[in-house]
């Protein structure tokens, strides 16, 4: 176990010192704010505004999107960056285990794509609570906030880094872009809507709307919810068992 | 008991290359050189004996471990420095020195500052990898092998592309390595490395041993049989390839100077000169001329 968390904490260390990283989350909160900022033009265009939770809420669809495909693009040449730098042969010739290393990998993937989108809703909730002119008490900011991480934000840490990590070690890494450049755009073309959602999206999905809801579509579609979940962390968890019984990606044993 | 033990080790690929054909030889302790060109299989080699690759037939033992099936004792007594290593760039030095010691076990800081002190990097462990000369990234290669004390150290053509300064200070820390008693498996193509550091030798050549002994038995092998040939023009280089193996040319006083291998002593009025453990190795690969 200990060689597992050796991983992650190298693999979190590594990826947390990436300059790409915060430009990422930099660039992305600029996007954000240009959309959502509470000014008094942003007020009067988006009639939810005044609502926190739906500020989070609009951040978790739209911007959160974006953010997770630039972190699944700098995670996803994780394995094949191993090989490529020799470091692999390093991993096979130490005491661990094929296991060790994939789940080292994956979850070293997922906390930073975690804690990357955890700093982001915060941050952009940060500067939304000092700027809006609305009053509100901090459990309006935290309540949603805290809803999202733990609805939105681990599902899709998941799912993020669990393909980012495992595809490419498994399929050409130009065929893994161009996979999940189409996922990205059938996610853009579809956030936002208060009506019943398709499964596959990733951070607009029904799950989503549990953090808020449309007053005029105040209804809560549990298999719709259900099977939203169940694509994320399936996926995730389908990517890693087909990598873990993957012939040859390991030494023979 | 022997370092290591190969016995009749064969590794062919999928694709049908044969990598290997029936090794046997074994490693004592000190230094041991596997020498051969690009292509011979020492790579392959080195792979199997750290568990990475499974021989096809054969068996290779390590301290007594036999890698097929005690692999988990082999990696535990075993360092590698494989052959292209770029490591993480984003990492610093004690950070990536560190996470191969906490992959074999060891997270001892001390211990992680001596082996940096060991090959001179204790000064920069704080600077990251990526903005490393590619000399100062091969001596952290040696010191995440060096991590955790192992009995056997394998290392794969360490001296490739460094300066002779670099050359100079790996042959030190791979010496003290050995001093005491335990074993180095070092290959390389550049066979000065072999000469100033090895006791003992193996040459592979096509994924076959064609030489295994210490390298004063294989100089033995060409003495007396290396001669200068002077000669006037290429025409006459071409027509002496015919008939000797030519080792080396130089172009000097308008003239050509080529070294032989006289292996029938066809040329008497050549001039002999001392062989070299290079002449020792172009006649291991076949000559200059056949390749």
């Amino acid at each position: 176990m200990n060689k597992v968390f050796a991983i992650v904490r190298y693999e979190y260390k590594m990826q947390l010192g990436r300059i790409s990283t915060w430009g990422i989350l930099l660039a992305v909160s600029a996007i954000a704010l240009l959309d959502n900022f509470p000014s008094t033009r942003n007020l009067a265009r988006l009639e939810f505004l005044v609502q926190p939770a739906y500020f989070v809420y609009r951040t978790m669809c739209l911007d959160v999107l974006i953010i997770s495909f630039g972190l699944l693009f700098l995670l996803s040449g994780r394995i094949p960056a191993d090989n490529k730098t020799g470091c692999k042969a390093l991993f096979m010739a130490a005491p661990i285990s094929r296991s060790q290393y994939i789940w080292g990998k994956l979850f070293g993937g997922f906390t930073y794509t975690l804690t990357v989108i955890s700093i982001f809703l915060i941050l952009n909730t940060g500067i939304y609570a000092v700027f809006t002119p609305i009053e509100a008490d901090a459990g309006a900011y935290l309540t949603p906030l805290i809803k999202t991480l733990i609805i939105g934000g681990i599902p899709v840490s998941f799912f993020i880094s669990f393909l980012a990590v495992t595809l490419p070690a498994m399929m050409d890494i130009r065929l893994f872009y161009l996979l999940t450049a189409v996922l990205f755009f059938l996610n853009a073309g579809s956030v936002g809507s208060a009506e019943a959602q398709p499964f596959y999206l990733v951070t607009s999905g029904d799950l989503i709307k549990l953090i808020w809801q449309h007053p005029r579509f105040p209804f809560t579609n549990i298999w719709s919810i259900a099977a939203n979940l169940t694509f994320l962390t399936g996926c995730g968890l389908l990517s890693c068992v087909l990598l873990i019984m993957k012939r040859k990606f390991w030494r023979a044993e | 008991m022997n370092a290591i033990e190969i016995s009749h080790l064969t590794k062919k690929y999928s694709n049908g290359v044969m990598a290997l054909e029936d090794i046997s030889f074994t490693v004592g302790g000190g230094i041991f050189g596997l020498l051969g060109h690009n292509g011979a299989g020492k790579t392959t080699l080195m792979k199997a004996i750290v568990t990475i690759l499974r021989p096809s037939c054969g068996t290779i033992s390590v301290c007594g471990f036999d890698t097929k099936k005690q692999g988990d004792n082999v990696r535990s007594l075993i360092g590698y420095l494989p052959q292209e290593l770029s490591m993480y760039p984003s990492l610093s030095v004690f950070d990536f020195v560190s996470y191969m010691a906490a992959l074999k076990g060891v997270p001892d800081t001390k211990k992680i500052q001596e082996v940096l002190n060991q090959v001179g990097m204790q000064g920069v462990s704080k600077r990251k990898i990526g903005r490393l000369s590619g000399g100062m990234k091969r001596r952290v290669g040696i010191a995440q092998a060096l991590i955790g004390d192992p009995q056997v150290l394998i290392i794969d053509e360490p001296t490739t592309g460094l300066d002779p300064e670099e050359r100079v200070r790996f042959r030190g820390v791979l010496s003290r390595f050995a001093k005491d008693g335990r074993t180095v498996l070092l290959s390389t193509h550049i066979v000065e490395d072999a000469y100033q550091l090895c006791d003992q030798l193996a040459v592979l050549r096509k994924g076959r041993l064609f030489y295994n002994g210490s390298a004063e038995n294989l100089l033995q092998k060409v003495n007396g049989k290396i001669k200068l040939v002077r000669l006037r023009n290429e025409e006459q280089l071409i027509a002496l390839q015919e008939q000797a193996m030519v080792i080396s040319t130089a172009y000097e006083n308008g003239g050509l100077t080529a070294r032989i291998m006289d292996e029938k002593s066809a040329f008497l009025q050549a001039e002999p000169v001392t062989a070299t453990l290079e002449d020792a190795y172009i006649y291991c690969m076949g000559g200059k001329s056949h390749e």
